[in-house]
């Protein structure tokens, strides 16, 4: 399906940003970035896999992608055309050109419109008039999708959700796309029939030709059948690899994670124990440098210091929780209460110094002693200060001493072997010497 | 690329692979299927019927409704479509004229009899102008027409007023309703607001004035559209709150992402599923509509005398209350067993199509 070297889709640069406003006037206060510069290209007759945790922008991005949400940049080139440029008249024949499947096969059909009204509805919308031809390829796709020319007659409450999924599909087929996007298309499905829908995705795409972009948060899913995965956070793809390559051999530390979130039937394999901790930034301030910063297991230490990944990573979270307010006066003291095994908690002012170090250094898992001592010296003036109160200039120390190269710099999606694209410092050269996980 | 490519398409990967990927999956349907064959549509009209029947005032509401429209139906087309054949000229010659049916089975309802006695009360009974006879069961009013006569060609005037009152408020309140709720924004604020001001002037007296403005003192065509009209707010809010939540559905994204065009995801997806209530208060709408026709027939707005209707009835009635008091009786008790009718059907309905409120 590639003419002459031409991807069937390069989507370079897409934005979709929400506007978030406040008052009368409708004054933007701040946006949420749900996809922020995603850039891939896709080949005829490939399946190309986005994966990323819930509210990353995946869905976002397959919406923007076919223009069901305006994007708010970049460019999507489908045969070299620019999609955000169609007008309406082009924008209802690109819809017949490419085609979505989405996550919730009970609320994706018109509960009083038949199925095979259902099915037939885009042969309408593109002009085909004739009710027995259409009545014809609706019982062929039909059954083509393992169901029943008699089906058509039915209404979709009749049907179990693999089913509706099978009508789905059979509904994105009617006209004949070269593209399908399929949102989440088992996620809702038990195990049985999501390996039957996943079979029935792969054959037919096969027989029709199919280019697929298949968006989950189920791993599995992907590498069964994807042949190209971008893993996506944040509105962004941290990294981009063949399917087989990516899952072998990651390059990215959320991919790491992500894979070692798969739980294996083998109770003495164990993954590599890699555990995220925190929750998801909020998209609309993502943090500077990195986003995955705040939660990577191998963020980059400075320097100066002399600590181990782990512990580092500890006092990363601990200020990181000064810093965005996570931790106040009162869940301090509160904190020091629960430890002296005291019902109620006190002022924090009341709170002995030593009591707070202690808890403190429980709570985020320091040792007693940093290894290092200048980072020892840094942790304990701020921990005096957050004893005496003064939160803000515990901020402030910690800031000035604790700083990782991920939140000043920000790696850009680059190509570090062949078909490989991570976004991570670490592959910068002058970061490689840092060792990973050690 | 035609859209009809595929049956055509090389398909032997396709076909090679059914037995053994798309088989199972047929199977899993076929049982799938059975077991499904017990669950009922909680939903279309057999249905709806069906819970109607179930439910004593509602079914009573059904009947109620069902008969008084039919005898309506019948009046309606002695009295009007008869009229209309006899005044147009393809159809004169066919020998028709108004009350034809009415006349062939007994008398004129307009007619004023010679001989017969005026005011008489029901068999049975007896006043100062003589004894109720099997002749005029229900009694004569003040000219010595038939009172039961009467009552059934002015039904007519009744649904016919209701009928039209509740659909023009029904379509109207549906189109605005559902253009507002789907588009939001801008198009939301500007027609909610123009309903609003619609919704804030008190019913009867926006009624009176726009038939006064226009002129409609007994144009009753002219007052069934204004009352259907000022119906309209209230449909178009009702629908509106269900549009809210219906466009956000995924079968609209569907529907887009095929192509469809906004009206029709409106026609075909968004109103059909944002109907219910609307049908709910429709029904009501038919009761209140001929409730006020009647009250506006007895302030002297409304059909031309001597055409039978409930409310000039009562309205005429009042001169005549001491002497029979059966004459306003009767229109009024008509009024109030078509009223309760369509309520109790309305209110019937409502139950019949949310299932939340069933126990």
């Amino acid at each position: 399906m590639t003419v002459g070297g031409q991807p069937l889709l390069d989507v370079q640069g897409l934005e979709k940003h929400y506007p978030v406003t406040q008052g009368f006037l409708n004054e933007e206060v701040g946006r949420v970035r749900a996809v922020d510069g995603i850039s891939f290209d896709l080949a005829g007759g490939e399946t190309f896999g986005i994966v990323g945790e819930s509210g990353c922008g995946k869905t976002t991005a397959a919406l923007a992608l076919l223009r069901l949400v305006e994007p708010t940049g970049g460019t999507v080139l489908f045969r070299g055309e620019d999609v955000t440029d169609f007008d309406a008249e082009r924008l209802k024949r690109f819809r017949r050109e490419a085609g979505i499947i989405f996550q919730d096969p009970d609320s994706s059909f018109d509960p009083r419109m038949s199925v095979g009204d259902a099915v037939a509805e885009p042969l309408v919308v593109q002009g085909m008039d004739d009710t027995d031809r259409r009545r014809e390829i609706v019982a062929d796709l039909l059954e083509r999708v393992g169901l029943s020319a008699a089906d058509a007659e039915r209404y979709p409450h009749e049907f179990s959700g693999g089913q509706k999924q099978r009508i789905a599909l059979a509904r994105a087929l009617s006209v004949n796309p070269d593209l399908i996007v399929a949102d989440e298309p088992v996620s809702a499905l038990d195990v049985s029939t999501k390996a039957e829908i996943i079979a029935l995705l792969d054959r037919l795409q096969a027989a029709f030709g199919l280019t697929l972009i298949v968006i989950s948060h189920d791993l599995g899913v992907v590498r069964e059948i994807c042949d190209r995965v971008a893993v996506m956070y944040l509105g962004e793809f941290v990294e981009v690899g063949p399917t087989e390559e990516l899952f072998a051999d990651p390059q990215h530390p959320y991919t790491r994670a992500l894979l070692s979130s798969i739980p294996t039937p083998d109770p003495a394999e164990r993954g590599m124990g890699v555990e995220l901790e925190g929750d998801v930034p909020d998209p609309e301030s993502p943090p500077p440098g990195c986003r995955f910063h705040t939660r990577c297991p191998e963020v980059i230490p400075p320097d100066d210091l002399a600590l181990s990944q782990d512990v580092w990573r500890r006092v990363l979270h601990f200020r990181q929780h000064v810093r965005d307010g996570v931790l106040d006066s009162e869940g301090i003291a509160e904190l020091a209460a629960l430890a002296a095994d005291e019902a109620t908690a006190d002022d924090l002012a009341a709170v002995p110094a030593e009591a707070v170090h202690d808890v403190l250094r429980r709570e985020y898992d320091l040792p007693d002693r940093l290894p290092d001592a200048d980072a020892e010296a840094v942790l304990d003036r701020a921990l005096d200060r957050i004893a005496a109160g003064d939160l803000d200039g515990a901020r402030e120390t910690l800031a000035e001493a604790f700083v990782t190269p991920c939140e000043r710099e920000t790696p850009p999606l680059e190509e570090h072997s062949p078909g490989r694209e991570a976004a991570c410092l670490l592959h910068e050269p002058a970061y490689s010497d840092v060792g990973r996980g050690e | 690329m035609t859209v009809a490519g595929h049956t055509s398409d090389p398909e032997s990967g396709a076909d090679a692979g059914r037995g053994d990927v798309l088989a199972p999956g047929r199977d899993e349907g076929r049982t799938e299927r059975e077991r499904r064959e017990d669950v009922e549509a909680r939903y279309g009209w057999r249905y709806t019927l069906g819970q109607l029947r179930r439910d004593p005032t509602a079914a009573a509401g059904l009947v109620v409704v069902g008969l008084v429209t039919l005898v309506a139906a019948v009046a309606w087309v002695d009295a009007v479509l008869f009229d209309f054949l006899a005044e147009f000229g393809v159809f004169a010659g066919l020998g028709v004229e108004q009350y034809a049916l009415a006349k062939a089975v007994w008398t004129s309802p307009v007619a004023e009899p010679a001989g017969t006695p005026r005011l008489l009360p029901p068999v049975g009974l007896e006043n100062q102008f003589g004894e109720g006879t099997l002749a005029h069961p229900l009694g004569t009013d003040h000219r010595g027409r038939d009172i039961l006569l009467r009552l059934v060609y002015g039904s007519r005037v009744a649904i016919q007023v209701g009928f039209v009152a509740a659909v023009v408020g029904m379509l109207g309140g549906t189109v605005v309703g559902a253009v507002s709720g789907y588009y939001g924004g801008r198009v939301d604020d500007v027609l909610m607001r123009f309903v609003e001001t619609l919704y804030s002037i008190p019913f009867l007296v926006l009624v009176l004035s726009l038939v006064a403005v226009l002129g409609a003192r007994e144009n009753l065509t002219i007052i069934m559209f204004v009352v259907g009209v000022v119906y309209v707010p209230e449909f178009a809010r009702l629908i509106r709150s269900r549009v809210f939540s219906v466009r956000e559905e995924v079968y609209v994204e569907a529907a887009r992402a095929a192509g469809v065009s906004t009206p029709a995801i409106i026609r075909r997806h968004v109103i059909p599923n944002s109907i219910t209530p609307v049908l709910v208060q429709g029904t009501l709408r038919v009761g209140t509509a001929i409730l006020t026709v009647a009250g506006l027939s007895f302030l002297g707005f409304g059909v031309n005398p001597p055409t039978p209707s409930w409310g000039r009835m009562l309205s005429i009635s009042r001169d005549y209350m001491i002497q029979n008091v059966w004459f306003s009786i009767w229109p009024g008790l008509a009024i109030l067993i078509t009223v309760v009718g369509f309520n109790l059907f309305g209110d019937g309905l409502r139950d019949a199509l949310d299932p939340r409120l069933k126990n």
